[in-house]
Protein backbone atom coordinates (compact mmCIF):
# COMPACT_ATOMS: atom_id res chain seq x y z
CA UNK A 1 0.00 0.00 0.00
CA UNK A 2 2.21 2.80 -1.10
CA UNK A 3 0.08 5.89 -1.37
CA UNK A 4 2.88 8.32 -0.76
CA UNK A 5 2.17 9.90 -4.16
CA UNK A 6 5.52 11.33 -5.19
CA UNK A 7 5.54 14.33 -7.45
CA UNK A 8 6.42 12.14 -10.40
CA UNK A 9 3.43 9.93 -9.68
CA UNK A 10 1.27 13.02 -9.49
CA UNK A 11 2.70 14.24 -12.77
CA UNK A 12 2.00 10.87 -14.33
CA UNK A 13 -1.55 10.89 -12.99
CA UNK A 14 -2.00 14.42 -14.30
CA UNK A 15 -0.79 13.40 -17.72
CA UNK A 16 -3.17 10.45 -17.64
CA UNK A 17 -6.22 12.53 -16.83
CA UNK A 18 -5.37 15.76 -18.60
CA UNK A 19 -6.68 14.66 -21.94
CA UNK A 20 -10.19 14.02 -20.65
CA UNK A 21 -10.61 16.25 -17.65
CA UNK A 22 -10.94 19.95 -18.37
CA UNK A 23 -8.27 21.87 -16.49
CA UNK A 24 -9.70 24.22 -13.94
CA UNK A 25 -12.95 22.33 -13.45
CA UNK A 26 -14.34 23.94 -10.34
CA UNK A 27 -15.11 21.64 -7.51
CA UNK A 28 -16.88 24.37 -5.56
CA UNK A 29 -18.90 26.65 -7.81
CA UNK A 30 -20.25 28.42 -4.71
CA UNK A 31 -16.82 29.78 -3.84
CA UNK A 32 -15.54 32.98 -5.41
CA UNK A 33 -12.43 32.90 -7.57
CA UNK A 34 -9.77 32.55 -4.92
CA UNK A 35 -7.41 35.27 -3.91
CA UNK A 36 -4.97 35.67 -1.07
CA UNK A 37 -4.69 38.91 0.84
CA UNK A 38 -1.27 40.47 0.59
CA UNK A 39 0.26 42.81 3.06
CA UNK A 40 1.97 45.57 1.06
CA UNK A 41 5.69 45.24 1.55
CA UNK A 42 6.99 48.02 3.67
CA UNK A 43 10.48 49.20 4.31
CA UNK A 44 11.98 47.98 7.54
CA UNK A 45 10.38 44.51 7.26
CA UNK A 46 12.95 42.08 8.57
CA UNK A 47 13.96 39.07 6.52
CA UNK A 48 12.18 36.82 9.04
CA UNK A 49 8.95 38.83 8.70
CA UNK A 50 9.10 38.61 4.92
CA UNK A 51 9.64 34.85 5.06
CA UNK A 52 6.83 34.37 7.58
CA UNK A 53 4.44 36.37 5.43
CA UNK A 54 5.41 34.39 2.33
CA UNK A 55 4.70 31.19 4.20
CA UNK A 56 1.33 32.48 5.41
CA UNK A 57 0.39 33.43 1.85
CA UNK A 58 1.40 30.03 0.47
CA UNK A 59 -0.66 28.21 3.13
CA UNK A 60 -3.63 30.44 2.35
CA UNK A 61 -2.87 29.91 -1.34
CA UNK A 62 -3.06 26.13 -1.21
CA UNK A 63 -6.27 26.29 0.84
CA UNK A 64 -7.88 28.57 -1.75
CA UNK A 65 -6.53 26.49 -4.65
CA UNK A 66 -7.69 23.07 -3.40
CA UNK A 67 -11.13 24.42 -2.51
CA UNK A 68 -11.44 25.74 -6.05
CA UNK A 69 -9.80 23.01 -8.12
CA UNK A 70 -9.76 20.01 -5.79
CA UNK A 71 -6.52 18.52 -4.45
CA UNK A 72 -5.84 16.31 -7.42
CA UNK A 73 -6.05 19.12 -9.97
CA UNK A 74 -4.19 21.74 -7.96
CA UNK A 75 -0.81 22.67 -9.45
CA UNK A 76 2.17 24.35 -7.81
CA UNK A 77 1.55 27.14 -10.34
CA UNK A 78 -1.87 27.79 -8.78
CA UNK A 79 -0.34 28.09 -5.32
CA UNK A 80 2.55 30.38 -6.24
CA UNK A 81 0.30 32.63 -8.35
CA UNK A 82 -2.22 33.01 -5.53
CA UNK A 83 0.49 33.59 -2.97
CA UNK A 84 2.43 35.99 -5.16
CA UNK A 85 5.71 34.19 -4.63
CA UNK A 86 8.17 32.68 -7.06
CA UNK A 87 8.44 28.98 -7.70
CA UNK A 88 11.95 28.78 -6.14
CA UNK A 89 10.57 30.48 -3.01
CA UNK A 90 7.89 27.80 -2.84
CA UNK A 91 10.52 25.07 -2.95
CA UNK A 92 12.57 26.82 -0.27
CA UNK A 93 9.64 26.25 2.08
CA UNK A 94 8.13 22.99 0.86
CA UNK A 95 9.19 19.82 -0.90
CA UNK A 96 6.04 19.83 -3.01
CA UNK A 97 2.26 19.90 -3.01
CA UNK A 98 1.85 17.13 -0.39
CA UNK A 99 4.24 18.85 1.98
CA UNK A 100 2.63 22.27 1.57
CA UNK A 101 -0.80 20.71 2.10
CA UNK A 102 0.39 18.96 5.27
CA UNK A 103 1.69 22.28 6.62
CA UNK A 104 -1.59 24.05 5.80
CA UNK A 105 -3.56 21.23 7.41
CA UNK A 106 -1.46 21.28 10.59
CA UNK A 107 -1.67 25.05 10.85
CA UNK A 108 -5.46 24.95 10.33
CA UNK A 109 -5.99 22.26 12.97
CA UNK A 110 -3.92 24.20 15.48
CA UNK A 111 -5.92 27.34 14.79
CA UNK A 112 -9.17 25.40 15.21
CA UNK A 113 -7.95 23.74 18.39
CA UNK A 114 -6.81 27.12 19.70
CA UNK A 115 -10.22 28.71 19.08
CA UNK A 116 -11.95 25.79 20.81
CA UNK A 117 -9.55 25.85 23.77
CA UNK A 118 -10.01 29.60 24.27
CA UNK A 119 -13.81 29.23 24.24
CA UNK A 120 -13.65 26.31 26.67
CA UNK A 121 -11.42 28.27 29.06
CA UNK A 122 -13.73 31.24 28.93
CA UNK A 123 -16.81 29.10 29.54
CA UNK A 124 -15.58 28.24 33.01
CA UNK A 125 -18.52 26.06 34.12
CA UNK A 126 -17.81 22.46 33.02
CA UNK A 127 -21.45 22.10 31.99
CA UNK A 128 -20.94 24.80 29.35
CA UNK A 129 -17.69 23.59 27.84
CA UNK A 130 -19.24 21.33 25.23
CA UNK A 131 -21.54 23.96 23.72
CA UNK A 132 -18.87 26.63 23.95
CA UNK A 133 -16.23 24.48 22.27
CA UNK A 134 -18.56 23.25 19.53
CA UNK A 135 -19.81 26.77 18.85
CA UNK A 136 -16.32 28.22 18.60
CA UNK A 137 -15.08 25.46 16.27
CA UNK A 138 -18.10 25.53 13.99
CA UNK A 139 -18.12 29.33 13.82
CA UNK A 140 -14.47 29.42 12.77
CA UNK A 141 -15.18 26.84 10.04
CA UNK A 142 -18.20 28.82 8.83
CA UNK A 143 -16.19 32.04 8.75
CA UNK A 144 -13.36 30.47 6.74
CA UNK A 145 -14.89 28.27 4.04
CA UNK A 146 -11.55 27.54 2.36
CA UNK A 147 -10.10 26.31 5.65
CA UNK A 148 -13.21 24.20 6.33
CA UNK A 149 -12.93 22.68 2.88
CA UNK A 150 -9.23 21.93 3.32
CA UNK A 151 -9.67 20.32 6.75
CA UNK A 152 -12.83 18.34 6.12
CA UNK A 153 -12.96 17.57 2.40
CA UNK A 154 -9.54 17.71 0.79
CA UNK A 155 -7.74 16.06 3.71
CA UNK A 156 -9.41 12.85 2.52
CA UNK A 157 -8.38 13.35 -1.09
CA UNK A 158 -4.74 14.17 -0.33
CA UNK A 159 -1.85 11.74 0.00
CA UNK A 160 -1.88 9.00 2.62
CA UNK A 161 0.11 10.92 5.29
CA UNK A 162 -2.60 13.59 5.20
CA UNK A 163 -5.27 10.95 5.85
CA UNK A 164 -3.30 9.57 8.78
CA UNK A 165 -3.05 13.09 10.16
CA UNK A 166 -6.79 13.51 9.68
CA UNK A 167 -7.40 10.31 11.61
CA UNK A 168 -5.29 11.72 14.42
CA UNK A 169 -7.38 14.89 14.41
CA UNK A 170 -10.54 12.79 14.73
CA UNK A 171 -8.92 11.08 17.73
CA UNK A 172 -8.29 14.47 19.31
CA UNK A 173 -11.87 15.51 18.67
CA UNK A 174 -13.11 12.24 20.20
CA UNK A 175 -11.02 12.81 23.32
CA UNK A 176 -12.33 16.36 23.61
CA UNK A 177 -15.92 15.10 23.31
CA UNK A 178 -15.30 12.51 26.02
CA UNK A 179 -13.85 15.08 28.36
CA UNK A 180 -16.64 17.54 27.75
CA UNK A 181 -19.28 14.85 28.26
CA UNK A 182 -17.83 13.89 31.62
CA UNK A 183 -19.80 16.22 33.87
CA UNK A 184 -18.32 18.09 36.80
CA UNK A 185 -19.25 15.22 39.13
CA UNK A 186 -17.42 12.75 36.88
CA UNK A 187 -20.64 10.98 35.85
CA UNK A 188 -21.40 9.25 32.55
CA UNK A 189 -18.51 9.90 30.21
CA UNK A 190 -19.01 8.64 26.67
CA UNK A 191 -17.30 5.30 25.99
CA UNK A 192 -14.28 5.82 23.71
CA UNK A 193 -15.88 3.94 20.81
CA UNK A 194 -18.95 6.15 21.03
CA UNK A 195 -16.80 9.26 21.05
CA UNK A 196 -14.92 7.99 17.97
CA UNK A 197 -18.17 7.26 16.24
CA UNK A 198 -19.50 10.75 16.99
CA UNK A 199 -16.25 12.42 15.92
CA UNK A 200 -16.11 10.52 12.61
CA UNK A 201 -19.83 10.98 12.02
CA UNK A 202 -19.60 14.71 12.71
CA UNK A 203 -16.63 15.16 10.36
CA UNK A 204 -18.38 13.29 7.60
CA UNK A 205 -21.65 15.15 8.19
CA UNK A 206 -19.82 18.50 8.02
CA UNK A 207 -17.98 17.60 4.85
CA UNK A 208 -21.30 16.62 3.28
CA UNK A 209 -22.74 20.04 4.17
CA UNK A 210 -19.64 21.77 2.79
CA UNK A 211 -19.83 19.90 -0.51
CA UNK A 212 -23.51 20.80 -0.73
CA UNK A 213 -22.47 24.47 -0.55
CA UNK A 214 -23.87 24.96 2.96
CA UNK A 215 -20.64 25.91 4.69
CA UNK A 216 -22.23 29.01 6.22
CA UNK A 217 -24.78 26.84 8.06
CA UNK A 218 -22.25 24.67 9.88
CA UNK A 219 -23.03 26.18 13.32
CA UNK A 220 -26.51 24.57 13.12
CA UNK A 221 -24.86 21.13 13.27
CA UNK A 222 -24.04 21.72 16.92
CA UNK A 223 -27.60 20.78 17.88
CA UNK A 224 -27.20 17.35 16.28
CA UNK A 225 -24.49 16.35 18.73
CA UNK A 226 -26.25 18.00 21.65
CA UNK A 227 -29.39 16.06 20.70
CA UNK A 228 -27.46 12.82 20.91
CA UNK A 229 -25.94 13.67 24.26
CA UNK A 230 -29.27 14.81 25.67
CA UNK A 231 -30.79 11.47 24.76
CA UNK A 232 -27.78 9.31 25.55
CA UNK A 233 -26.59 10.93 28.76
CA UNK A 234 -29.69 12.36 30.41
CA UNK A 235 -28.04 12.87 33.78
CA UNK A 236 -25.17 14.82 32.25
CA UNK A 237 -27.13 16.85 29.79
CA UNK A 238 -30.08 18.14 31.76
CA UNK A 239 -28.52 21.60 31.96
CA UNK A 240 -28.06 21.57 28.18
CA UNK A 241 -31.70 20.71 27.66
CA UNK A 242 -32.74 23.47 30.04
CA UNK A 243 -30.58 25.97 28.18
CA UNK A 244 -31.81 24.87 24.79
CA UNK A 245 -35.40 25.29 25.98
CA UNK A 246 -34.59 28.73 27.32
CA UNK A 247 -32.80 30.04 24.24
CA UNK B 1 -29.49 -9.12 -8.29
CA UNK B 2 -28.71 -12.79 -8.08
CA UNK B 3 -30.87 -15.44 -6.56
CA UNK B 4 -28.51 -17.12 -4.18
CA UNK B 5 -28.61 -19.68 -1.46
CA UNK B 6 -29.68 -18.97 2.10
CA UNK B 7 -27.72 -16.31 3.98
CA UNK B 8 -24.66 -17.63 5.71
CA UNK B 9 -26.22 -17.53 9.16
CA UNK B 10 -23.54 -18.67 11.53
CA UNK B 11 -21.28 -19.58 8.64
CA UNK B 12 -18.36 -17.78 7.10
CA UNK B 13 -19.04 -14.16 6.12
CA UNK B 14 -19.60 -13.91 2.43
CA UNK B 15 -17.02 -12.67 -0.05
CA UNK B 16 -17.87 -9.86 -2.45
CA UNK B 17 -17.21 -11.16 -5.94
CA UNK B 18 -18.50 -8.85 -8.65
CA UNK B 19 -18.59 -11.76 -11.12
CA UNK B 20 -20.88 -13.75 -8.86
CA UNK B 21 -23.22 -10.77 -8.58
CA UNK B 22 -24.45 -11.28 -12.10
CA UNK B 23 -25.09 -14.93 -11.44
CA UNK B 24 -21.95 -16.00 -13.25
CA UNK B 25 -19.72 -18.71 -11.86
CA UNK B 26 -16.92 -16.78 -10.15
CA UNK B 27 -14.16 -18.75 -11.85
CA UNK B 28 -15.58 -17.91 -15.27
CA UNK B 29 -16.19 -14.27 -14.44
CA UNK B 30 -12.64 -13.67 -13.37
CA UNK B 31 -10.95 -15.85 -15.93
CA UNK B 32 -9.55 -14.47 -19.14
CA UNK B 33 -11.65 -15.24 -22.19
CA UNK B 34 -9.96 -17.35 -24.82
CA UNK B 35 -8.82 -15.20 -27.75
CA UNK B 36 -10.56 -15.42 -31.08
CA UNK B 37 -14.00 -16.86 -31.75
CA UNK B 38 -15.41 -18.49 -28.67
CA UNK B 39 -19.07 -18.68 -29.61
CA UNK B 40 -20.22 -16.85 -26.48
CA UNK B 41 -23.11 -14.40 -26.95
CA UNK B 42 -21.98 -10.80 -27.34
CA UNK B 43 -24.06 -9.49 -24.41
CA UNK B 44 -22.64 -12.17 -22.16
CA UNK B 45 -19.10 -11.19 -23.10
CA UNK B 46 -19.84 -7.50 -22.48
CA UNK B 47 -21.33 -8.18 -19.02
CA UNK B 48 -18.49 -10.43 -18.20
CA UNK B 49 -15.91 -7.83 -19.20
CA UNK B 50 -17.72 -5.12 -17.27
CA UNK B 51 -17.65 -7.17 -14.10
CA UNK B 52 -14.05 -8.19 -14.64
CA UNK B 53 -13.12 -4.52 -14.93
CA UNK B 54 -15.07 -3.77 -11.73
CA UNK B 55 -13.32 -6.58 -9.90
CA UNK B 56 -9.98 -5.22 -11.14
CA UNK B 57 -10.87 -1.69 -10.01
CA UNK B 58 -11.59 -3.05 -6.55
CA UNK B 59 -8.21 -4.80 -6.44
CA UNK B 60 -6.04 -1.94 -7.70
CA UNK B 61 -7.61 0.82 -5.55
CA UNK B 62 -5.92 -0.13 -2.25
CA UNK B 63 -2.55 -0.15 -3.96
CA UNK B 64 -2.71 3.16 -5.82
CA UNK B 65 -5.59 5.13 -4.31
CA UNK B 66 -8.29 6.60 -6.53
CA UNK B 67 -6.47 9.79 -7.57
CA UNK B 68 -3.37 7.90 -8.77
CA UNK B 69 -5.18 4.91 -10.26
CA UNK B 70 -4.91 5.00 -14.03
CA UNK B 71 -6.94 3.30 -16.73
CA UNK B 72 -3.78 1.31 -17.50
CA UNK B 73 -3.68 -0.05 -13.94
CA UNK B 74 -7.28 -1.22 -14.28
CA UNK B 75 -7.04 -2.72 -17.75
CA UNK B 76 -3.76 -4.42 -16.84
CA UNK B 77 -5.31 -6.04 -13.79
CA UNK B 78 -8.49 -6.99 -15.67
CA UNK B 79 -6.56 -8.24 -18.72
CA UNK B 80 -8.81 -6.30 -21.09
CA UNK B 81 -7.87 -3.80 -23.75
CA UNK B 82 -8.13 -0.06 -23.31
CA UNK B 83 -10.85 0.09 -25.94
CA UNK B 84 -12.79 -2.63 -24.11
CA UNK B 85 -12.65 -0.40 -21.04
CA UNK B 86 -14.02 2.59 -22.93
CA UNK B 87 -16.78 0.48 -24.44
CA UNK B 88 -17.99 -0.16 -20.91
CA UNK B 89 -17.23 3.10 -19.11
CA UNK B 90 -16.88 6.73 -20.10
CA UNK B 91 -13.99 7.30 -17.70
CA UNK B 92 -12.36 6.27 -14.45
CA UNK B 93 -15.00 8.00 -12.37
CA UNK B 94 -17.88 6.15 -14.02
CA UNK B 95 -16.08 2.86 -13.50
CA UNK B 96 -15.55 3.78 -9.87
CA UNK B 97 -19.19 4.70 -9.35
CA UNK B 98 -20.37 1.41 -10.85
CA UNK B 99 -17.94 -0.44 -8.58
CA UNK B 100 -19.20 1.50 -5.60
CA UNK B 101 -22.85 0.89 -6.49
CA UNK B 102 -22.33 -2.86 -6.85
CA UNK B 103 -20.45 -3.04 -3.56
CA UNK B 104 -23.01 -1.01 -1.60
CA UNK B 105 -25.91 -2.95 -3.14
CA UNK B 106 -24.23 -6.20 -2.13
CA UNK B 107 -23.46 -4.86 1.36
CA UNK B 108 -26.96 -3.45 1.99
CA UNK B 109 -28.66 -6.63 0.80
CA UNK B 110 -26.59 -8.80 3.11
CA UNK B 111 -27.12 -6.53 6.10
CA UNK B 112 -30.86 -6.28 5.44
CA UNK B 113 -31.07 -10.04 5.14
CA UNK B 114 -29.25 -10.51 8.45
CA UNK B 115 -31.59 -8.05 10.10
CA UNK B 116 -34.77 -9.65 8.78
CA UNK B 117 -34.64 -12.65 11.09
CA UNK B 118 -34.40 -10.74 14.38
CA UNK B 119 -37.47 -10.15 16.52
CA UNK B 120 -37.14 -6.68 18.09
CA UNK B 121 -35.78 -3.50 16.56
CA UNK B 122 -32.88 -3.47 18.97
CA UNK B 123 -31.99 -7.06 18.05
CA UNK B 124 -32.19 -6.03 14.40
CA UNK B 125 -29.73 -3.22 15.05
CA UNK B 126 -27.40 -5.67 16.79
CA UNK B 127 -27.69 -8.16 13.92
CA UNK B 128 -27.06 -5.38 11.39
CA UNK B 129 -23.92 -4.05 13.06
CA UNK B 130 -22.61 -7.58 13.62
CA UNK B 131 -23.17 -8.47 9.98
CA UNK B 132 -21.56 -5.22 8.79
CA UNK B 133 -18.46 -5.92 10.86
CA UNK B 134 -18.30 -9.52 9.60
CA UNK B 135 -18.72 -8.56 5.95
CA UNK B 136 -16.13 -5.80 6.03
CA UNK B 137 -13.63 -7.90 7.96
CA UNK B 138 -13.96 -10.66 5.37
CA UNK B 139 -13.71 -8.17 2.50
CA UNK B 140 -10.91 -5.70 3.18
CA UNK B 141 -11.11 -4.30 -0.36
CA UNK B 142 -14.72 -3.28 0.26
CA UNK B 143 -13.76 -1.80 3.63
CA UNK B 144 -11.06 0.20 1.87
CA UNK B 145 -13.60 1.36 -0.69
CA UNK B 146 -15.96 2.62 2.04
CA UNK B 147 -13.29 3.99 4.37
CA UNK B 148 -11.04 5.80 1.94
CA UNK B 149 -11.84 5.81 -1.75
CA UNK B 150 -15.49 6.83 -1.57
CA UNK B 151 -14.38 10.02 0.17
CA UNK B 152 -11.73 10.99 -2.34
CA UNK B 153 -13.40 10.06 -5.60
CA UNK B 154 -15.27 13.32 -6.01
CA UNK B 155 -18.68 14.80 -5.25
CA UNK B 156 -20.71 12.14 -7.11
CA UNK B 157 -19.17 9.42 -4.95
CA UNK B 158 -19.96 11.42 -1.82
CA UNK B 159 -23.60 11.73 -2.86
CA UNK B 160 -23.70 7.98 -3.36
CA UNK B 161 -22.34 7.49 0.12
CA UNK B 162 -24.97 9.77 1.63
CA UNK B 163 -27.71 7.86 -0.16
CA UNK B 164 -26.24 4.59 1.08
CA UNK B 165 -26.28 5.77 4.70
CA UNK B 166 -29.72 7.30 4.24
CA UNK B 167 -31.04 3.85 3.36
CA UNK B 168 -29.94 2.45 6.73
CA UNK B 169 -31.11 5.56 8.55
CA UNK B 170 -34.57 5.19 7.03
CA UNK B 171 -34.77 1.57 8.17
CA UNK B 172 -33.73 2.51 11.68
CA UNK B 173 -36.22 5.38 11.80
CA UNK B 174 -39.14 3.18 10.81
CA UNK B 175 -38.60 0.81 13.66
CA UNK B 176 -37.00 2.64 16.54
CA UNK B 177 -39.12 4.39 19.17
CA UNK B 178 -39.68 8.03 18.24
CA UNK B 179 -37.45 10.36 20.19
CA UNK B 180 -37.68 14.09 19.56
CA UNK B 181 -33.95 14.56 20.21
CA UNK B 182 -33.01 12.15 17.43
CA UNK B 183 -33.40 13.86 14.08
CA UNK B 184 -32.96 12.10 10.72
CA UNK B 185 -29.70 14.00 10.32
CA UNK B 186 -28.45 12.67 13.63
CA UNK B 187 -29.36 9.13 12.54
CA UNK B 188 -27.30 9.58 9.39
CA UNK B 189 -24.44 11.01 11.41
CA UNK B 190 -24.46 8.01 13.74
CA UNK B 191 -24.70 5.43 10.99
CA UNK B 192 -22.10 7.24 8.92
CA UNK B 193 -19.85 7.31 11.94
CA UNK B 194 -20.39 3.61 12.58
CA UNK B 195 -19.79 2.45 9.00
CA UNK B 196 -16.72 4.63 8.60
CA UNK B 197 -15.32 3.60 11.97
CA UNK B 198 -15.68 -0.09 11.14
CA UNK B 199 -14.29 0.39 7.65
CA UNK B 200 -11.31 2.44 8.87
CA UNK B 201 -10.39 -0.15 11.45
CA UNK B 202 -10.56 -3.00 8.97
CA UNK B 203 -8.63 -0.96 6.41
CA UNK B 204 -5.84 -0.29 8.87
CA UNK B 205 -5.54 -3.98 9.76
CA UNK B 206 -7.31 -3.68 13.10
CA UNK B 207 -10.47 -5.63 12.34
CA UNK B 208 -10.12 -7.68 15.51
CA UNK B 209 -10.30 -4.60 17.69
CA UNK B 210 -13.51 -3.47 16.10
CA UNK B 211 -14.99 -6.97 16.39
CA UNK B 212 -14.26 -6.79 20.11
CA UNK B 213 -16.04 -3.44 20.32
CA UNK B 214 -19.26 -4.41 18.50
CA UNK B 215 -21.26 -4.37 21.74
CA UNK B 216 -20.29 -0.80 22.52
CA UNK B 217 -20.89 0.31 18.94
CA UNK B 218 -24.39 -1.15 19.02
CA UNK B 219 -25.07 0.52 22.31
CA UNK B 220 -23.82 3.85 20.94
CA UNK B 221 -26.39 3.57 18.17
CA UNK B 222 -29.26 2.46 20.37
CA UNK B 223 -28.85 4.49 23.52
CA UNK B 224 -30.49 7.69 22.27
CA UNK B 225 -33.68 5.72 21.61
CA UNK B 226 -33.90 4.02 24.98
CA UNK B 227 -35.83 5.43 27.90
CA UNK B 228 -33.62 6.50 30.78
CA UNK B 229 -35.10 3.71 32.94
CA UNK B 230 -34.75 1.01 30.28
CA UNK B 231 -32.89 -2.09 31.44
CA UNK B 232 -31.05 -2.16 28.10
CA UNK B 233 -29.22 0.97 29.17
CA UNK B 234 -27.46 -1.12 31.76
CA UNK B 235 -25.67 -3.12 29.07
CA UNK B 236 -22.68 -0.86 29.18
CA UNK B 237 -21.75 -1.88 32.68
CA UNK B 238 -21.99 -5.56 31.83
CA UNK B 239 -19.81 -5.38 28.73
CA UNK B 240 -16.31 -6.56 29.19
CA UNK B 241 -13.85 -3.71 28.87
CA UNK B 242 -12.99 -3.01 25.26
CA UNK B 243 -9.65 -1.75 24.03
CA UNK B 244 -9.48 2.01 23.92
CA UNK B 245 -9.99 2.55 20.21
CA UNK B 246 -9.14 6.21 20.70
CA UNK B 247 -5.52 5.29 20.07
CA UNK B 248 -4.87 6.31 16.50
CA UNK B 249 -1.09 6.24 16.47
CA UNK B 250 -0.79 3.11 14.40
CA UNK B 251 -3.09 4.07 11.56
Amino acid sequence: MSRGASSTQIAAADAETQGRKPRGARRRPDLPVPKVERIPPRSGMSRAEVVADQRRRMLAGIAAAVAYHGYEDTKITDIVELAGVSRPTFYEHFEGKDDCFAAAYAEGVERLAGAVATAVDEAGDPADTLDAGLDAGLELLAAEPALAHLLLVESLAAARPARIEHERTLGRLANALRQASRGSAGEDALPPETARLLAGGLASHLSGRILAGEAADLPASRDLLLGYLRAALPARSRPLAARAAGS
Amino acid sequence: MPAEGPPGAGGEPERFEPGALAGLPAELALARLPPGRHGLPRAFVADQQRLRIVAAMLRVLPEHGYPDTTIAHITGEAAVSRSAFYQQFADKEECFLVTYDLATEWFCERVERAVAGAASWSDRARAGVGEAVGLLTANPAVAHLFAVESLQAGPAARQRQEAFLGRFAAALRQEAPARPEVSPELEELLLGGAVSLIARYVDSGRGEEIEAAVGTLVESLLVPYLDPGSPERGNRQRLSPTPDVGDVGRW
